[in-house]
């Protein structure tokens, strides 16, 4: 079947491997169940919140704007999950709040990774005195109990969204150096880095030619894994106030709103709740799958 | 041919680790001329391999040249700087390796790789170097040169791997070819092909080559001229058609009866008793004499030197007393 396909695309790359990469990916991916699931939710919740104006009857509401005559109605159908305290749609205010719980769990990892992978691979690559005040200084940051100095960055700079987002990229980022350092340390101990430094590489092109693309999986999965961790501090960051402030829409933020009301009206707190909830397990199930795929050997042998 | 191309003199490498310094090359001097196989053989942990990384300024830290001089015909390798030395690696001089399938990066294809080390060298783009990765494949004899250079290097087998470990080295069209160990992870059949191709490569394009090799069979399959290496000391060297008619030094005697052929078939084969002695030691006199049989009184003292071993045969040199001595009575 695959074979006979082949000549139909578009000539590929000459340097590209023929067995089909992109085929084999999604074959191996389209096998695995809890991939599926959790792609295809996350993949809801991302459509759900780029598209909110579009999908809630209720705009207004999910950005912030009181109704009160409709305070806590319980989930009916014009207003599936009920409506809060100011009497706004739920629903509307979930998907709104998926902006900024979803946005700021990507950034948090993106800063971390940003800051991260290229000071490991430097520690790692070059070792010595580099690598000694790299790792150090890791180590101290490390030492910080990272939601307790998320908490003073973000206060120091003033809750809001941006800063919270800051705050928590700083808190994250000496996961990856130690990862990737560690994951260097052992690539450039293999053969092949010695052959292409007998050949003339230079340093540059073995650390982002040779050594990158033997660990970014690693990364990515890392990365892919941190997503649910992320989304997780970020709402528990709002929960305490210092996240997106009202009356822009957030899942820690509504929880913590919804919680004083949650023995009556327990709607309020549980639907972003389940939201948060549902988020995170889905990022951290496919992190899981995405090692399974981007590792050419599992993928061969599956 | 005959014009001295690289020469290494009196190389001393040391590695200081915390249970002492570790002597791994010993006032190692060796000359390959343009366009000839030159053997390099001792046991595993003789120096053989640290001598070829030397070659290239390849030691791993914290391993260090402590002495010696290493020219490329007019190039002083020891005082170049890195950029320099990027440019003879891989440029006029190459190395491959014992493992190939380690040797090639996992996650790239072979076309991939091969034109890496090409833009190392020169100033072309991807796709342009492709012609070029073509000619390698093919120059190293390997059929269906598009087909290889879009597979990855687990999808071949072990000898072919190998000969893109030699079309890689072979980019920048160097004079000078280091093989550490190139047929020790192949099985025998596989092995003669690589030696035939380096033979022809030799042929070809006057290419010189330095065989690293524990195998004494390599050896005098292919090679002009050999050192015999024992504990980071060069103890007898010469041409290989007369080191095998008539082997001066207890231990190249020993390595040779302890290869096993036909003749030996359901006998006890020879091994040299005891084993190399630790780096670590500093020992007085000959390296050898804890194992040799033919111990004299004097070589526990004092070190022998490489000397002729016949006045008509001046380049075939031994280090050993035993040979001295029998020439004074």
């Amino acid at each position: 079947m695959a074979v006979a396909k082949s000549s139909a695309l578009s000539e590929p790359h000459p340097y590209e491997g023929r067995t089909g990469e992109y085929r084999l990916i999604a074959r191996t991916f389209l096998r695995d169940r809890f991939a599926v699931i959790s792609l295809a939710v996350i993949v809801l919740f991302v459509l759900g919140a780029v598209l909110a104006p579009y999908l809630t009857p209720y705009p207004k509401q999910g950005a912030g704007e009181p109704n009160i005559s409709n305070r806590f109605l319980a989930p009916s159908r014009t207003h599936p999950f009920g409506t809060d305290n100011l009497g706004r749609d739920v629903l509307a205010r979930v998907l709104y709040g998926g902006r900024s719980s979803l946005s700021i769990g990507f950034l948090v990892v993106l800063v971390a990774v940003a800051i991260g992978t290229p000071l490991g691979a430097v520690a790692g690559y070059y070792g010595g005195w580099l690598d000694e005040a790299i790792m150090r200084f890791t180590d101290l940051s490390l030492s910080f109990p990272p939601l307790l100095l998320a908490i003073a960055i973000a206060a120091a700079l003033g809750p809001s969204f941006v800063n919270s987002m800051i705050a928590i990229g700083l808190t994250w980022w000496p996961w990856y150096t130690r990862l990737v350092r560690a994951q260097t340390v052992s690539v450039k101990q293999r053969p092949f880095v010695e052959a292409a430094r007998s050949m003339g590489v230079r340093d540059p092109a073995i650390v982002f030619r040779h050594i990158m693309p033997n660990i970014i999986t690693v990364v990515l999965v890392q990365a892919t894994m941190d997503l649910g961790g992320a989304i997780l501090t970020a709402a528990a960051m709002s929960f305490l106030g210092l996240g997106a402030q009202p009356p822009t829409a957030d899942w820690g933020r509504m929880v913590s709103e919804g919680r004083t009301y949650f023995l009556n009206q327990p709607w309020y707190a549980t639907f972003p709740g389940l939201a948060i909830f549902l988020a995170s397990l889905s990022f951290t199930l496919l992190g899981d799958s995405v090692r399974d795929i981007l590792d050419p050997r599992t993928r061969r042998s599956a | 041919m005959g014009e001295p191309l690289l020469s290494v003199e009196n190389l001393w490498v040391q590695f200081p680790t915390y249970a002492g310094t570790v002597r791994a090359v010993n006032g190692v001097s060796l000359q390959v001329n343009h366009g000839e196989i030159y053997g390099l053989v001792g046991e595993t942990g003789c120096g053989k391999t640290i001598t070829g990384l030397s070659i290239l300024r390849l030691v791993p830290p914290p391993g260090e040249i402590v002495s010696g001089t290493i020219t490329l015909e007019d190039l002083d390798i020891m005082s170049m700087d890195k950029a320099a030395l990027n440019r003879i690696r891989g440029g006029r001089a190459a190395m491959i390796f014992q493992d190939p399938s380690a040797s090639l990066n996992p996650v790239f294809t072979i076309g991939e790789q091969i034109s890496l080390v090409i833009r190392s060298h020169q100033e072309v783009g991807r796709r342009e170097s492709y012609e070029h990765v073509l000619a390698m494949l093919d120059a190293v004899e390997l059929p269906d040169p598009a087909h290889v250079a879009r597979a990855y290097p687990h999808e071949l087998s072990g000898g072919m791997q190998q000969r893109v470990m030699i079309a890689l080295a072979l980019c920048s069209n160097p004079e000078l070819l280091i093989a550490d160990e190139p047929t020790t992870a192949l099985d025998v059949t596989i092995q003669a092909q690589i030696l035939e191709l380096l033979a022809r490569l030799r042929e070809d394009r006057g290419l010189a080559i330095l065989i690293i090799t524990h195998n004494l069979g390599v050896v005098a399959e292919i090679c002009d001229r050999v050192s015999v290496l024992y504990a980071g000391h060069v103890v007898e060297e010469g041409s290989v058609r007369h080191i095998f008619k008539s082997m001066h030094h207890p231990y190249t005697r020993g390595l040779l009866a302890a290869l096993p052929h036909p003749g030996t078939h359901g006998t006890i084969l020879p091994a040299i008793p005891g084993s190399v002695p630790s780096l670590h030691d500093t020992y007085a006199g000959c390296p050898f004499h804890q194992r040799c049989p033919d111990m004299l009184d004097i070589c526990p003292v004092e070190a022998p030197q490489l000397r002729s071993s016949t006045p008509d045969r001046p380049d075939h040199r031994v280090a050993c007393h035993l040979l001295h001595q029998e020439r004074m009575e």
